[in-house]
């Protein structure tokens, strides 16, 4: 089969893409990380381990890409040498507890997972083979989410608290990276990178997500419209939502977040 | 002409059964390269997607060649993928003819334990893999 060529217009629509998915996958390895010996049981420990290797393989299968798609980014398209990162937010500190490990398993790497499935077949030939095997490893992340949102939901009291306000704190973020409300125009879909524009791939998270949220009752701004259909009952913050980096700012701007030990690093270089 | 890739000439036999692979100077000195972590044959492991070399001579020829590899790996997070490459090189280079050895890494074919071969499986089982 040909390989498809893309518009220069397309290309940075999937430099973009592969950045905020790598960056992502990136930031949810290291924090993942960060719990390996600090979870709250040792086969959770074993199993933010195993994630954390992972997301960290994922990653470093996508990194990859960027040389091709934009080498005169050099040092940028590296997650060692890179200083702009584009994952989400939430994922900007440590995660400061392991109900927001789980929101991230549960929310930002799920999310993930709705875009490589919706890139199995995708035009941009080398998305595509990295999603089958991502999707393959991601199944074991899903069901781990699931297991632990259902256990710290059934605790009660403060543990289910504080699992609905991380919940909660992530939630718009999430649902608003998969891009603008109504995007018509998006170069993902319409160059058959994704099968799906953002609407759609929302609506397929919602999907995904949303049974477990009503089973649990979890006080979420989310409702049943239909047999497969949710609709979100509040809506989503734009106008603090960066088109480009696909961030939601939380007090900061929204833009790429500078690593500051790399930005030092670079920096002093520059001198 | 583009260079054949392991998706135009599948070399491997990968059926419910065991897999089974190709023998030729390649593949056999592949055999002799172990997963580090187990111990196992990266072609007994059903790493190797395709060994071949570039060009009309072969490895047996009289100028030499290339020797193209595709490689997948159980988990893309494999801590091993240098060690693994880094003895494919080296015991591909003593290969007879072989000047060059190029390495891919796939993700497609996606691994299961359907690549495994009967020596991998038993092998696995003697560490207590469940198959």
């Amino acid at each position: 089969m040909p390989k498809t060529e893309f518009s220069a217009e397309a290309t940075e629509a999937i430099t973009r893409l592969i950045a905020r998915i790598a960056d992502n996958k990136y930031a949810l390895g290291r924090h993942y990380a960060e719990w390996c010996s600090a979870a709250p049981t040792l086969e959770s420990a074993v199993a933010a381990a195993a994630m954390a290797q992972d997301e960290l393989g994922h990653a470093r299968a996508l990194y990859p890409l960027l040389r091709t798609l934009t080498p005169a980014a050099g040092a940028e398209n590296e997650p060692e040498t890179r200083t702009r990162f584009t994952h989400m937010a939430v994922l900007d500190q440590p995660l400061p507890g392991w109900e927001d490990v789980i929101t991230a398993n549960f929310l930002v790497d799920g999310a993930l997972t709705s875009l490589f499935e919706a890139a199995v077949d995708s035009a941009y030939e080398p998305l595509a083979g990295r999603s089958r095997k991502v999707l393959q490893e991601e199944r074991m992340h899903a069901q781990h989410a699931a297991s632990w949102v259902r256990l710290l939901a059934r605790e009660g009291g403060g543990i289910r608290a504080a699992l609905e306000a991380s919940l909660r704190h992530a939630w718009p973020e999430v649902l608003c990276w998969f891009g603008p409300e109504g995007d018509g125009g998006d170069a993902l879909a319409a160059n058959h990178v994704l099968d799906a524009t953002p609407d759609a791939l929302r609506a397929r998270f919602l999907a995904a997500i949303g049974p477990l949220i009503e089973a649990e009752r979890l006080n979420l701004p989310l409702r049943r419209a239909g047999d497969d259909t949710w609709e979100l009952t509040e809506p989503l913050p734009w106008d603090r939502f960066d088109a480009e980096t696909h961030r939601l700012a939380h007090g900061t701007a929204a833009g790429a977040v500078v690593i500051a030990g790399a930005a030092s690093a670079a920096s002093q270089a520059e001198k | 002409m583009a260079a054949p890739t392991h998706l135009d000439h599948p070399s491997a036999h990968i059926s419910a059964g065991p897999a089974e692979y190709p023998h030729d100077a390649l593949w056999d000195a592949l055999r002799e390269v172990e997963d580090p972590e187990l111990g196992i044959s990266v072609v007994d492991m059903g790493l190797i997607v395709d060994a071949r070399p570039d060009g009309p001579d072969g490895p047996d020829g009289p100028k030499g060649a290339t020797a193209h590899v595709a490689i997948t790996y159980t988990a893309m997070g494999c801590p091993a993928t240098e060690l693994i490459e880094g003895d494919i090189h080296a015991r591909l280079r003593r290969v007879p003819g072989v000047r060059d050895v190029v390495i891919e890494v796939v993700w497609e074919p996606v691994w299961t334990k359907a690549r495994l071969t009967e020596d991998g499986r038993d092998a696995l089982a003697l560490l207590g893999v469940a198959i």
